[in-house]
């Protein structure tokens, strides 16, 4: 089983090294091979299914100097989370193949999908800071280069400030596990388990976090990532990069780390202001990608309510919707991503009555797009829920309410958007829909929402199982 | 066992068929409308063979206490009987009125859909599962309403945001009432209405008003009387939305909470206002459709009067003039279908003197029509003495007052409806129209025939019907609630009313001359001109004033972004801008380097010396 843990990390990372050589030699091959490297992990994480439902924790320990061992763990919550990221990248490089056809540097596209695929793995599993660091910092550079894919000079500024912004942050992210080592003298979580973080830690840390997890104020890079292709976009600042913040926060102070109840009141009202800013800018901007981005930055502070609070309710909430707003807000992207690539602007005023000629892809967008809402019967609506649920157990009432002012933003924003792109009079010529796999892709994560909403018993089942790790029973 | 699986087919029988119905799209003409009848009719049957029978389901779902659970007993009966009659009813006119509609297969589909939405939202036990069809409603409604003529999706949309946003309110609501109850299971929720009660119950009730579509959030029921198909007007304005809406506002105020003084006037103004200003509006209308729109939303003004009064006769009225409203309201909205199908308008002006040509539907309207303006005996009657004795005894007699100016308007807008269609001058155009189909004329027929025994014989709905439904909650008073015929004040009061509206609808037609004009002098009365102007204006309208207000905030919240992203911006070059000046401090000369490390060294050693002295 160990071998199993470990396998989950190592195929993608090593099989990414190998995807550039196969693509000289052929594009197909290097596109089944990029799938199937995803696919083993997906499966190897899939098989550690077993035992964690069985209540057991697979970990794998690799010794080295200094403090610095490999310890991967596949703990609900990091099982979890490889099943989310693998799932949605799966669909996402299947996506690929029809969006990334006509583009120069497909071989270093597959390359850096497929390794930040592996990091994300290695760090969900990772229970050694100075990993968790390093896995953070490798898919830092995986977004640099993906941001700045079409290589023109205004778009690798974009790419810069991504990098620049993210890197900081994990900088001082690394400040703080330092001064964690000081005073416990172990980089290892299981260590540190029920320790007080001192403040200046919790800081550095938290620094770090939001500027990954996109949060107001560090939260500008990720509108501006939208220069990417569109899959990428999907991948790293919709469903999976971006919450490697959050996720980050659920392993280290959910039932961890101990902070101090000073940031109980700090934290909510960080988030409060990111979620609403965020939601008002998405109602104003009108880049397709922007506005969706926007949204991104103000579901995350909904996942961040759910694991700043301490009843369970609310951060089994917060883990589903790591999962809900994964799917549809890639779902979103890749959308968005058909719409741009067969109209060639991203100007949602340029757009209309594009129901009649792209059915699958509007109806795709309308199911995402009712998931991130929160509308039954999709899946989105138990995640909101849970949350907001959790958030008011927790007694902070007013809290729950400005999330839910930004719910009624989301609502309004994504209906505007839908309406300007999809609703009215046609504006330009006649258009087709994307390519069969870019349909699929999209279809299915639309379907998963749809599916989600009804079959929601399963994933809560087994966050009902991580909720109890981290937090223990009540 | 087998009474559980019954309760279950109840939602899953008409999800599936609406399913399949939206997938599948048959060549065969009538296949598909005569499973939509068949199954319609099977839903009833089930519901009836289910009668009288207490069952409760328990199937584990999403964990934290949501859990889905259902409960079949006398007041979700009663609604769900209600919900598969019209349903059917709706299936039935459908048929001819549908006929040419190139979407009519999805029309269906939706019709089963929101019916299985509409019954597990009434027979769901457990708070968020019944928010999970509530909400649900929302996507079949838009969908509805899109499949209007010419470009609806902009009512759509408004009625979308409208429901949508109080649907989050009342998410919140059940949140709170979820953490202060430390239960989601609806049958054990009994909670005070003090300190954060308070705000999960005007949270709660939000949603339940806006399903209704109680003042203020009814702006988009007129308009989709415009542009929605008439059909979806009849079913979910007319019947559905109300059923349920009321539903949870008496489940609401009689049985997880307990009113207060406050909660009772909050409840019955807005209820007042809700009558007055909707039937002011309705009054003015020139459009059959648009006319009726209006009188639904005035309607619930008398159901949520009749609830806040907190009386048992107040409640129990509300609650019959709801099932009363879905006899007459959808009643007219098929009449105005049936009107529209033949002459092909339900423009005011262009119709007149149908009486002779469409008899049967005449004899519909005057029944449904007599109905809604409470003449005695027929139902509406009943229902609104009953709301009105009520406010009485709730002890505030201006509801009361109210109540019949309302009474007064309503009558006089349908006799100036009634007039302009089935009397006066028939347009030429109109000269050889017959009546309806008959697939069209016996639903409407049907809900006639109903306004009139609930009326005649109202000791069934309300002694076998409504006090076994309402008995959970209003127990021992709900034996109290008695009616009968007689020559009560409130009789007189009746009397004085209709005769009020009558004269002056004799006095609106001498002064302009028709029926169709009998509301002028009313709409050019002074002080009221400015306001109808303003309200044709949509200055009333809470989405368009909404809009405005939230484009103003999301400016202000865009600007905040752009001042962070600002500083990033300028931030970022400077510190480009310092690291590309300390490239030229790399001339490429070996001294400086040697220069730079021995400052270097320096500067560290006399650190460390500083540091361990």
């Amino acid at each position: 089983m160990e071998n199993t843990l470990l396998f989950a990390v190592l195929a993608p990372v090593i099989g990414a090294f190998s995807l550039p050589l196969i693509g000289f030699y052929s594009a197909k091959i290097r596109n089944v091979f990029a799938f199937v490297f995803v696919l083993l992990s997906l499966i190897a994480s899939a098989i550690l299914l077993r035992p964690v439902l069985a209540g057991e924790t697979v970990t794998f320990f690799g010794s080295g100097v200094l403090g610095l061992d490999l310890i991967l763990s596949a703990d609900a919550l990091g099982v979890f989370m490889a099943l989310a990221s693998t799932l949605i990248g799966l669909i996402i490089i299947g996506y690929s193949f029809g969006y990334i056809q006509q583009d120069s540097n497909e071989n270093e596209y597959y390359f850096w999908v497929v390794l930040f695929l592996g990091v994300m793995v290695g760090l969900v599993y990772s229970l050694n800071l100075v990993f968790i660091y390093l896995f953070w910092e490798i898919s830092a550079v995986a977004c640099w280069r993906l941001i700045g894919f079409y290589r023109e000079p205004q778009i690798i500024l974009k790419a810069d400030k991504a990098f620049l912004i993210t890197v900081f942050g994990a900088l001082a992210m690394l400040l703080g596990f330092v001064i964690l080592f000081n005073d416990y003298g172990s980089f290892d979580l299981r260590a540190l388990q029920g320790m007080v973080a001192p403040n200046l830690a919790v800081l550095l840390i938290m620094f770090g976090i939001f500027s990954k997890s996109a949060t107001l104020p560090f939260h500008t890079w990720l509108p501006d990532a939208g220069v990417a292709p569109s899959p990428v976009t999907a991948l790293l600042h919709a469903a999976v990069l971006v919450k490697i913040g959050v996720f980050v926060f659920a392993r280290l102070f959910v039932g961890n780390l101990v902070m101090e109840p000073i940031w109980g009141q700090i934290l909510p009202i960080v988030i409060a202001i990111s979620t609403i800013v965020a939601g008002g800018a998405a109602l104003v901007e009108n880049d397709l990608k922007r506005i969706i981005a926007y949204s991104t930055i103000s579901q995350l502070a909904f996942i961040f309510l759910g694991l700043f609070m301490k009843s369970r309710m609310a951060v089994a909430g917060g883990l589903l919707y790591i999962l809900t707003h994964g799917l549809a807000k890639a779902g979103l992207f890749l959308c968005a991503g058909i719409v741009e690539h067969n109209l060639q602007t991203k100007d949602i005023r340029q757009m209309g009555g594009l129901v009649k000629t792209m059915p699958v892809t509007a109806i795709s967008f309308a199911f995402c797009a009712l998931s991130v809402m929160g509308i039954p019967p999709l899946a989105g609506f138990f995640s909101k829920y849970m949350v907001i649920a959790g958030a008011v157990e927790g007694g902070n009432l007013f809290l729950a309410g400005i999330f839910i002012l930004s719910a009624f933003l989301t609502v309004l924003y994504l209906i505007r958007v839908f309406a300007k792109v999809f609703l009215g009079e046609p504006k330009g010529p006649a258009i087709k829909e994307g390519t069969i796999g870019m349909i699929w892709a999209v279809a299915i994560l639309a379907g998963l929402s749809l599916l989600g909403g009804f079959l929601i018993r399963y994933p809560n089942e087994f966050i009902q199982i991580a909720v109890r790790q981290m937090v223990g029973i009540e | 066992m087998m009474n559980q699986n019954i309760l279950m087919l109840l939602i899953i029988l008409p999800a599936a068929v609406g399913l399949l119905f939206l997938a599948i799209r048959t060549k065969f003409k009538y296949f598909q409308e005569s499973i939509s009848l068949i199954i319609a009719a099977y839903l009833i049957y089930l519901v009836i063979s289910l009668w009288g029978r207490n069952i409760s389901v328990n199937i584990p779902w999403a964990g934290f206490g949501i859990n889905l659970q259902f409960r079949f007993y006398a007041f979700s009966q009663l609604i769900t009987a209600a919900i598969a009659i019209i349903t059917f009813l709706i299936a039935l006119f459908s048929i001819k009125f549908m006929e040419e509609h190139p979407r009519k297969h999805v029309f269906y589909g939706l019709l089963f859909i929101t019916e299985a939405m509409a019954m597990g939202a009434v027979l769901a036990n457990n708070l968020v599962v019944m928010l999970f069809f509530w909400e649900s409603i929302l996507i079949t409604l838009f969908l509805m309403i899109n499949l209007g003529k010419e470009n609806p999706y902009r009512t759509g949309l408004k009625a979308l945001i409208i429901v949508g946003l109080s649907d989050l309110c009342l998410m919140l609501g059940i949140a709170i009432v979820g953490a202060q109850a430390q239960t989601l299971v609806m049958s054990y929720i009994h909670l005070s209405t003090t300190g954060i009660n308070a705000v999960a119950f005007i949270l709660m009730f939000i949603g339940a008003m806006a399903k209704a579509g109680a003042i203020p959030f009814h702006n988009w029921i007129p308009d989709a009387a415009n542009d929605g198909p008439l059909p979806f007007m009849a079913l979910m304005p007319g019947a559905l939305e109300k059923l349920l809406g009321i539903y949870l506002a008496v489940r609401i105020s009689f049985d997880f909470f307990t009113l207060t003084e406050g909660l009772k006037l909050t409840i019955m103004t807005i209820g007042a206002v809700s009558i007055l200003l909707a039937v002011m509006m309705a009054l003015i209308q020139k459009d059959f459709k648009r006319l009726l729109s209006y009188h639904a939303i005035s309607q619930v003004g008398y159901m949520l009067l009749g609830i806040g009064t907190g009386t048992a006769i107040g409640a129990v009225g509300g609650v019959f003039h709801m099932l009363n409203n879905v006899l007459y309201k959808s009643g007219l909205f098929l009449i105005s279908g049936s009107i529209e199908k033949q002459t092909g308008t339900t423009d005011l002006k262009m119709l007149g003197g149908l009486r002779r040509r469409m008899p049967v539907t005449f004899w519909c309207f005057i029944i449904t029509a007599c109905s809604i303006a409470g003449v005695p005996p027929f139902n509406g009657f009943i229902s609104k003495e009953m709301i009105m004795e009520g406010a009485i005894k709730s002890g505030y007699h201006v509801f009361f007052a109210v109540a019949a100016l309302g009474a007064v308007f309503t009558a006089a807008s349908f006799l100036k409806l009634g007039h302009a269609v089935f009397f006066g001058k028939t347009p030429s155009e109109l000269k050889k129209i017959k009546d309806a189909h008959w697939s069209m004329v016996i639903p409407t027929v049907i809900l006639a025939l109903g306004c009139i025994c609930f009326g005649v014989w109202y000791r069934f709905p309300l002694d076998v019907l409504l006090k076994p439904a309402l008995a959970f909650s209003l127990f021992p008073q709900i034996n109290t609630v008695h009616f009968t015929f007689g020559l009560s004040e409130l009789l007189w009061v009746t009397i004085i009313v209709l005769s009020i509206a009558f004269f002056n609808h004799l006095l609106g037609v001498k002064l302009s001359g028709s029926g169709f004009g009998a509301s002028d002098h009313i709409h050019q009365l002074k002080g009221l001109k400015p306001i109808y102007d303003l309200a044709e204006a949509q200055g009333f309208d809470i989405y368009v004033q909404g809009r405005k207000i939230g484009g103003y905030l999301a400016e202000g919240l865009f600007k905040v972004d752009r001042a962070v992203d600002w500083f990033y911006q300028t931030l970022v070059p400077w510190v480009a801008w310092l690291f590309s000046s300390l490239r030229r401090l790399h001339t490429g000369l070996f001294s400086t380097y040697l220069a730079w490390s021995l400052g270097g060294l320096i500067f560290i050693l006399t650190y460390l010396a500083w540091f361990l002295r």
